[in-house]
Protein backbone atom coordinates (compact mmCIF):
# COMPACT_ATOMS: atom_id res chain seq x y z
CA UNK A 1 0.00 0.00 0.00
CA UNK A 2 1.94 3.32 -1.18
CA UNK A 3 1.59 6.34 1.70
CA UNK A 4 -1.44 8.04 1.16
CA UNK A 5 0.59 11.55 1.54
CA UNK A 6 2.65 10.15 -1.22
CA UNK A 7 -0.55 9.68 -3.44
CA UNK A 8 -1.72 13.28 -2.67
CA UNK A 9 1.70 15.13 -3.25
CA UNK A 10 1.96 13.65 -6.50
CA UNK A 11 -1.57 13.93 -7.83
CA UNK A 12 -0.92 17.22 -7.28
CA UNK A 13 2.19 17.17 -9.06
CA UNK A 14 0.43 15.73 -12.06
CA UNK A 15 -2.59 18.61 -11.97
CA UNK A 16 0.07 21.52 -11.65
CA UNK A 17 2.20 20.35 -14.34
CA UNK A 18 -0.43 19.40 -16.92
CA UNK A 19 1.44 17.15 -19.49
CA UNK A 20 4.83 15.70 -18.92
CA UNK A 21 7.29 13.54 -20.44
CA UNK A 22 8.19 10.36 -18.71
CA UNK A 23 11.49 11.23 -17.42
CA UNK A 24 10.39 14.99 -16.08
CA UNK A 25 7.29 13.14 -14.51
CA UNK A 26 9.99 10.83 -12.79
CA UNK A 27 12.46 13.27 -11.92
CA UNK A 28 9.06 14.94 -10.05
CA UNK A 29 7.66 11.93 -8.55
CA UNK A 30 11.60 11.10 -7.18
CA UNK A 31 11.47 14.55 -4.96
CA UNK A 32 8.29 13.14 -3.89
CA UNK A 33 8.87 10.12 -2.99
CA UNK A 34 12.37 11.59 -1.18
CA UNK A 35 9.88 14.19 0.66
CA UNK A 36 7.98 11.23 1.90
CA UNK A 37 10.80 9.40 3.10
CA UNK A 38 10.36 6.67 0.67
CA UNK A 39 13.13 5.32 -1.96
CA UNK A 40 12.31 6.15 -5.58
CA UNK A 41 12.15 2.96 -8.17
CA UNK A 42 10.54 2.57 -11.04
CA UNK A 43 8.23 0.08 -9.70
CA UNK A 44 7.46 2.47 -7.06
CA UNK A 45 6.67 5.27 -9.82
CA UNK A 46 3.71 2.38 -11.18
CA UNK A 47 2.68 1.53 -8.17
CA UNK A 48 1.67 5.46 -7.36
CA UNK A 49 0.10 5.82 -10.72
CA UNK A 50 -2.15 2.70 -10.53
CA UNK A 51 -3.13 3.81 -7.06
CA UNK A 52 -4.03 7.64 -8.02
CA UNK A 53 -5.52 6.35 -10.98
CA UNK A 54 -7.99 3.46 -8.74
CA UNK A 55 -8.91 6.57 -6.61
CA UNK A 56 -9.62 8.70 -8.97
CA UNK A 57 -11.17 7.01 -11.34
CA UNK A 58 -15.01 7.55 -9.63
CA UNK A 59 -14.08 11.26 -10.37
CA UNK A 60 -14.15 10.46 -14.04
CA UNK A 61 -10.23 11.64 -13.92
CA UNK A 62 -7.35 9.62 -14.91
CA UNK A 63 -3.55 9.58 -15.16
CA UNK A 64 -3.28 8.40 -18.81
CA UNK A 65 0.00 7.98 -20.81
CA UNK A 66 0.52 7.43 -24.69
CA UNK A 67 3.40 7.89 -27.04
CA UNK A 68 3.70 11.94 -28.56
CA UNK A 69 3.99 11.28 -32.31
CA UNK A 70 7.45 12.80 -33.19
CA UNK A 71 10.16 11.15 -34.24
CA UNK A 72 11.12 9.45 -31.13
CA UNK A 73 7.21 8.25 -30.38
CA UNK A 74 8.20 9.85 -26.44
CA UNK A 75 5.92 8.56 -23.40
CA UNK A 76 3.56 11.14 -21.72
CA UNK A 77 1.87 11.89 -18.98
CA UNK A 78 -1.30 13.94 -18.65
CA UNK A 79 -4.15 14.25 -15.80
CA UNK A 80 -7.29 14.43 -17.88
CA UNK A 81 -11.10 14.33 -17.67
CA UNK A 82 -12.24 11.27 -18.81
CA UNK A 83 -15.74 12.83 -19.38
CA UNK A 84 -16.25 16.57 -20.30
CA UNK A 85 -16.93 18.10 -23.59
CA UNK A 86 -13.34 18.11 -25.08
CA UNK A 87 -13.42 22.00 -26.21
CA UNK A 88 -14.34 22.79 -22.45
CA UNK A 89 -11.17 21.48 -21.11
CA UNK A 90 -8.85 23.99 -22.86
CA UNK A 91 -11.48 27.25 -21.38
CA UNK A 92 -9.80 27.94 -18.13
CA UNK A 93 -6.82 28.82 -20.14
CA UNK A 94 -7.25 30.55 -23.49
CA UNK A 95 -9.89 32.97 -24.28
CA UNK A 96 -12.63 32.51 -26.34
CA UNK A 97 -11.24 33.55 -29.67
CA UNK A 98 -7.85 31.61 -28.95
CA UNK A 99 -10.20 28.28 -28.53
CA UNK A 100 -11.87 28.99 -32.23
CA UNK A 101 -8.74 29.47 -33.36
CA UNK A 102 -7.45 26.20 -31.90
CA UNK A 103 -10.11 24.08 -32.92
CA UNK A 104 -9.61 25.34 -36.39
CA UNK A 105 -6.49 23.86 -36.37
CA UNK A 106 -7.29 20.45 -35.29
CA UNK A 107 -9.92 20.58 -37.71
CA UNK A 108 -7.22 20.94 -40.48
CA UNK A 109 -4.86 18.42 -38.66
CA UNK A 110 -7.26 15.32 -38.66
CA UNK A 111 -8.75 16.19 -41.84
CA UNK A 112 -5.18 16.15 -43.42
CA UNK A 113 -3.63 12.99 -44.69
CA UNK A 114 -0.20 13.44 -42.75
CA UNK A 115 -1.21 15.00 -39.87
CA UNK A 116 0.62 17.94 -40.49
CA UNK A 117 -0.45 21.66 -41.16
CA UNK A 118 1.95 24.42 -42.59
CA UNK A 119 2.25 27.44 -40.44
CA UNK A 120 0.88 29.71 -42.84
CA UNK A 121 -2.14 27.38 -43.23
CA UNK A 122 -2.70 27.15 -39.47
CA UNK A 123 -3.03 30.70 -39.11
CA UNK A 124 -5.67 31.20 -41.51
CA UNK A 125 -7.99 30.08 -39.34
CA UNK A 126 -7.07 33.07 -36.36
CA UNK A 127 -10.16 35.03 -37.62
CA UNK A 128 -10.51 37.49 -35.01
CA UNK A 129 -7.43 37.36 -33.14
CA UNK A 130 -3.63 39.85 -34.68
CA UNK A 131 -0.81 38.02 -36.43
CA UNK A 132 0.93 38.41 -33.37
CA UNK A 133 -1.62 37.38 -31.05
CA UNK A 134 -1.84 34.61 -33.01
CA UNK A 135 1.70 34.11 -33.05
CA UNK A 136 1.95 34.48 -29.56
CA UNK A 137 -0.94 32.07 -28.59
CA UNK A 138 0.65 29.08 -31.59
CA UNK A 139 3.73 29.37 -29.39
CA UNK A 140 2.09 28.91 -25.82
CA UNK A 141 0.23 25.78 -27.26
CA UNK A 142 3.34 24.43 -28.13
CA UNK A 143 4.79 25.15 -24.57
CA UNK A 144 1.68 23.26 -22.98
CA UNK A 145 2.13 20.39 -25.46
CA UNK A 146 -1.55 20.99 -27.02
CA UNK A 147 0.76 21.61 -30.61
CA UNK A 148 4.31 20.15 -31.79
CA UNK A 149 6.11 21.67 -34.33
CA UNK A 150 8.40 20.33 -36.75
CA UNK A 151 11.83 22.62 -37.76
CA UNK A 152 10.30 23.85 -41.33
CA UNK A 153 7.32 25.25 -39.12
CA UNK A 154 4.69 22.32 -39.54
CA UNK A 155 2.63 21.95 -36.77
CA UNK A 156 0.87 18.77 -35.39
CA UNK A 157 -0.70 17.41 -32.69
CA UNK A 158 1.29 17.81 -29.95
CA UNK A 159 0.98 14.80 -26.79
CA UNK A 160 -1.47 16.60 -24.80
CA UNK A 161 -3.59 17.24 -27.37
CA UNK A 162 -3.51 12.93 -28.07
CA UNK A 163 -3.77 11.80 -24.46
CA UNK A 164 -6.99 14.87 -23.34
CA UNK A 165 -8.75 14.46 -26.13
CA UNK A 166 -8.50 11.13 -27.41
CA UNK A 167 -12.68 10.48 -26.99
CA UNK A 168 -12.62 13.55 -29.60
CA UNK A 169 -10.15 12.07 -31.76
CA UNK A 170 -10.88 8.86 -31.64
CA UNK A 171 -14.75 9.55 -32.81
CA UNK A 172 -13.26 12.00 -35.57
CA UNK A 173 -10.33 9.57 -36.70
CA UNK A 174 -10.22 6.24 -38.40
CA UNK A 175 -6.49 5.59 -39.20
CA UNK A 176 -4.66 2.93 -36.78
CA UNK A 177 -1.18 2.36 -36.68
CA UNK A 178 -0.42 -0.74 -38.51
CA UNK A 179 2.39 -1.53 -36.30
CA UNK A 180 1.04 -0.48 -32.64
CA UNK A 181 -2.93 -0.52 -33.39
CA UNK A 182 -3.45 2.54 -31.36
CA UNK A 183 -4.35 6.14 -33.49
CA UNK A 184 -2.54 7.89 -35.40
CA UNK A 185 -2.81 11.46 -36.67
CA UNK A 186 0.91 11.72 -38.15
CA UNK A 187 2.79 9.22 -39.76
CA UNK A 188 4.34 7.39 -42.53
CA UNK A 189 2.02 6.79 -45.23
CA UNK A 190 2.09 3.73 -47.40
CA UNK A 191 2.91 4.50 -50.95
CA UNK A 192 1.02 1.30 -51.87
CA UNK A 193 -2.09 0.63 -49.78
CA UNK A 194 -3.82 3.36 -47.56
CA UNK A 195 -2.07 2.11 -44.03
CA UNK A 196 -0.72 4.41 -41.57
CA UNK A 197 2.85 4.21 -39.10
CA UNK A 198 3.68 5.79 -36.80
CA UNK A 199 7.13 7.31 -37.18
CA UNK A 200 8.37 5.78 -34.19
CA UNK A 201 6.75 2.32 -34.97
CA UNK A 202 8.32 2.51 -38.17
CA UNK A 203 11.74 2.58 -37.01
CA UNK A 204 11.12 0.69 -34.32
CA UNK A 205 10.33 -2.22 -36.85
CA UNK A 206 12.94 -1.88 -39.53
CA UNK A 207 15.49 -1.73 -36.60
CA UNK A 208 13.91 -5.38 -35.15
CA UNK A 209 13.88 -6.58 -39.00
CA UNK A 210 17.67 -5.47 -39.38
CA UNK A 211 18.26 -7.57 -36.43
CA UNK A 212 16.99 -10.81 -37.22
CA UNK A 213 18.88 -10.48 -41.06
CA UNK B 1 -21.12 18.34 -0.10
CA UNK B 2 -19.53 16.53 2.97
CA UNK B 3 -18.83 13.74 1.09
CA UNK B 4 -17.18 16.07 -1.49
CA UNK B 5 -15.04 17.61 1.16
CA UNK B 6 -14.31 14.33 2.23
CA UNK B 7 -12.66 13.03 -0.78
CA UNK B 8 -10.93 16.16 -1.69
CA UNK B 9 -9.20 16.08 2.02
CA UNK B 10 -8.37 12.13 0.97
CA UNK B 11 -7.27 11.63 -2.28
CA UNK B 12 -6.36 15.30 -3.00
CA UNK B 13 -4.80 16.36 -0.12
CA UNK B 14 -6.80 19.61 -0.68
CA UNK B 15 -9.14 21.33 2.00
CA UNK B 16 -12.52 22.89 1.30
CA UNK B 17 -12.61 25.92 3.31
CA UNK B 18 -15.51 28.46 3.84
CA UNK B 19 -15.39 31.90 3.86
CA UNK B 20 -17.71 33.50 6.27
CA UNK B 21 -20.40 35.59 5.17
CA UNK B 22 -19.81 38.88 7.87
CA UNK B 23 -16.55 38.81 5.74
CA UNK B 24 -17.79 39.61 2.28
CA UNK B 25 -17.02 43.40 1.64
CA UNK B 26 -19.50 45.55 -0.08
CA UNK B 27 -16.54 46.84 -2.96
CA UNK B 28 -18.85 47.04 -5.92
CA UNK B 29 -15.68 46.64 -7.91
CA UNK B 30 -15.44 43.06 -7.00
CA UNK B 31 -17.68 40.97 -9.13
CA UNK B 32 -17.61 38.26 -7.03
CA UNK B 33 -19.47 39.83 -4.55
CA UNK B 34 -22.67 40.82 -6.60
CA UNK B 35 -25.53 38.31 -6.75
CA UNK B 36 -26.51 36.23 -3.44
CA UNK B 37 -23.98 33.91 -2.93
CA UNK B 38 -24.40 32.43 1.11
CA UNK B 39 -21.14 30.57 1.13
CA UNK B 40 -17.97 31.03 -0.37
CA UNK B 41 -15.43 28.68 -0.64
CA UNK B 42 -11.73 28.46 -0.99
CA UNK B 43 -9.62 25.11 -1.73
CA UNK B 44 -6.48 25.03 0.49
CA UNK B 45 -3.41 22.87 -0.08
CA UNK B 46 -3.02 21.08 3.64
CA UNK B 47 0.28 19.43 2.26
CA UNK B 48 3.13 20.59 4.22
CA UNK B 49 4.77 24.18 2.32
CA UNK B 50 8.27 22.20 1.72
CA UNK B 51 5.97 19.44 -0.16
CA UNK B 52 4.28 22.42 -1.86
CA UNK B 53 7.65 24.04 -3.49
CA UNK B 54 8.01 20.66 -5.24
CA UNK B 55 4.25 21.53 -7.22
CA UNK B 56 4.95 24.75 -8.02
CA UNK B 57 5.00 25.67 -11.32
CA UNK B 58 7.62 27.95 -12.45
CA UNK B 59 5.53 30.55 -13.09
CA UNK B 60 3.05 30.81 -10.44
CA UNK B 61 6.13 31.65 -8.53
CA UNK B 62 6.86 34.99 -10.17
CA UNK B 63 3.51 35.66 -9.52
CA UNK B 64 2.72 34.39 -5.86
CA UNK B 65 5.94 36.13 -4.60
CA UNK B 66 4.87 39.29 -6.00
CA UNK B 67 1.52 38.85 -4.02
CA UNK B 68 3.84 37.64 -0.96
CA UNK B 69 5.68 40.92 -1.02
CA UNK B 70 2.28 43.06 -1.16
CA UNK B 71 1.31 41.26 1.50
CA UNK B 72 3.71 41.68 3.82
CA UNK B 73 3.94 45.46 3.20
CA UNK B 74 0.08 45.82 3.97
CA UNK B 75 0.34 43.54 6.85
CA UNK B 76 3.37 45.74 8.29
CA UNK B 77 2.00 48.91 8.08
CA UNK B 78 -1.02 48.25 9.87
CA UNK B 79 -3.25 46.22 7.57
CA UNK B 80 -4.92 49.28 4.77
CA UNK B 81 -2.47 50.89 2.68
CA UNK B 82 -3.19 53.79 0.00
CA UNK B 83 -2.67 52.82 -3.80
CA UNK B 84 0.28 55.08 -3.66
CA UNK B 85 2.26 54.05 -0.93
CA UNK B 86 1.95 50.62 -1.60
CA UNK B 87 3.68 50.99 -5.53
CA UNK B 88 6.70 53.62 -4.32
CA UNK B 89 6.94 50.59 -1.27
CA UNK B 90 7.72 48.11 -4.22
CA UNK B 91 9.45 50.07 -6.33
CA UNK B 92 11.95 50.46 -3.91
CA UNK B 93 12.01 46.84 -2.98
CA UNK B 94 11.53 44.99 -6.07
CA UNK B 95 14.36 47.54 -7.72
CA UNK B 96 13.00 47.54 -11.23
CA UNK B 97 14.43 49.72 -13.78
CA UNK B 98 13.79 53.23 -12.53
CA UNK B 99 13.97 53.99 -16.66
CA UNK B 100 10.66 52.66 -17.20
CA UNK B 101 8.36 53.08 -14.11
CA UNK B 102 5.40 53.08 -16.02
CA UNK B 103 6.16 49.64 -17.36
CA UNK B 104 6.64 48.64 -13.46
CA UNK B 105 3.01 50.70 -12.48
CA UNK B 106 1.32 48.63 -15.84
CA UNK B 107 2.79 45.41 -15.51
CA UNK B 108 1.81 45.70 -10.85
CA UNK B 109 -1.70 47.60 -11.62
CA UNK B 110 -2.49 44.33 -14.04
CA UNK B 111 -0.92 41.63 -10.87
CA UNK B 112 -2.98 44.24 -8.78
CA UNK B 113 -6.49 43.73 -10.50
CA UNK B 114 -5.85 40.00 -10.63
CA UNK B 115 -5.02 39.51 -7.14
CA UNK B 116 -8.48 41.82 -6.22
CA UNK B 117 -10.07 39.28 -8.88
CA UNK B 118 -8.95 36.34 -6.81
CA UNK B 119 -9.64 37.67 -2.98
CA UNK B 120 -6.28 37.79 -2.39
CA UNK B 121 -6.40 41.91 -1.86
CA UNK B 122 -9.36 44.49 -1.00
CA UNK B 123 -9.64 47.33 -2.89
CA UNK B 124 -11.67 50.25 -1.58
CA UNK B 125 -12.19 53.45 -2.82
CA UNK B 126 -11.98 56.64 -0.54
CA UNK B 127 -12.52 60.25 -1.51
CA UNK B 128 -10.66 62.61 0.90
CA UNK B 129 -10.70 66.16 -0.39
CA UNK B 130 -12.68 65.48 -3.46
CA UNK B 131 -9.80 63.24 -4.06
CA UNK B 132 -10.43 60.25 -4.79
CA UNK B 133 -7.84 57.58 -3.89
CA UNK B 134 -7.52 53.33 -3.63
CA UNK B 135 -6.80 51.61 -0.80
CA UNK B 136 -5.62 48.06 -0.27
CA UNK B 137 -6.23 45.37 2.60
CA UNK B 138 -6.19 41.71 3.15
CA UNK B 139 -8.56 39.87 0.96
CA UNK B 140 -10.49 37.20 2.59
CA UNK B 141 -9.28 34.43 0.68
CA UNK B 142 -5.51 35.83 1.90
CA UNK B 143 -7.13 36.00 5.55
CA UNK B 144 -7.78 32.36 5.20
CA UNK B 145 -5.05 30.96 3.24
CA UNK B 146 -2.06 32.60 4.53
CA UNK B 147 -0.55 32.06 7.55
CA UNK B 148 0.65 35.38 9.20
CA UNK B 149 3.25 33.85 11.68
CA UNK B 150 5.03 32.36 8.65
CA UNK B 151 4.87 35.89 6.46
CA UNK B 152 5.91 37.64 9.79
CA UNK B 153 8.80 35.24 10.53
CA UNK B 154 10.10 35.54 6.79
CA UNK B 155 9.73 39.75 7.14
CA UNK B 156 12.45 39.05 10.33
CA UNK B 157 14.48 37.39 8.78
CA UNK B 158 15.12 39.99 6.02
CA UNK B 159 15.21 42.54 8.43
CA UNK B 160 17.23 40.31 10.20
CA UNK B 161 15.60 41.56 13.80
CA UNK B 162 13.94 39.31 16.20
CA UNK B 163 10.29 38.50 15.09
CA UNK B 164 8.55 39.81 18.32
CA UNK B 165 10.13 43.19 17.63
CA UNK B 166 7.03 44.17 15.67
CA UNK B 167 4.66 43.92 19.15
CA UNK B 168 1.44 44.59 16.96
CA UNK B 169 2.08 42.09 14.01
CA UNK B 170 3.22 39.78 16.05
CA UNK B 171 0.07 39.28 18.32
CA UNK B 172 -1.59 39.24 15.57
CA UNK B 173 0.18 36.33 14.11
CA UNK B 174 0.02 34.36 16.87
CA UNK B 175 -4.07 34.86 17.93
CA UNK B 176 -4.35 33.11 14.43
Amino acid sequence: MVNQKLIQLSLQCFIAHGCLAEKDAKDLIEKCCHSCQETFSDELFRSIIKTVNAQIKKFSFEIRNGASEDDGGQIFYCYVNTKEDQHSKLATFYTVNELVFFKAIVEKLIGSTKGLVSEIVALQGKERLTARAAEEFLNRLINDKWLSRTEDKYYYLGPRSLLDLLPFLRSNIDSICSVCSSLVVRGQLCPKCESKVHFHCLSRFANSRHERN
Amino acid sequence: MQKAQGELRKVYGIEVVTIPRDRITNDSTNESSKGSADKRYVLLNALELEKQNIISNPHQIEEYGLLTIILAIIFMTGGIIKEIELLEKLQTIVGRDRRKPHYLFGDVSKRLDQFVKEMYLNRNREVINTEAIREYSWGERSEVEVNKLELLQFVSELMDVPIDSWTSQYQQATEQ
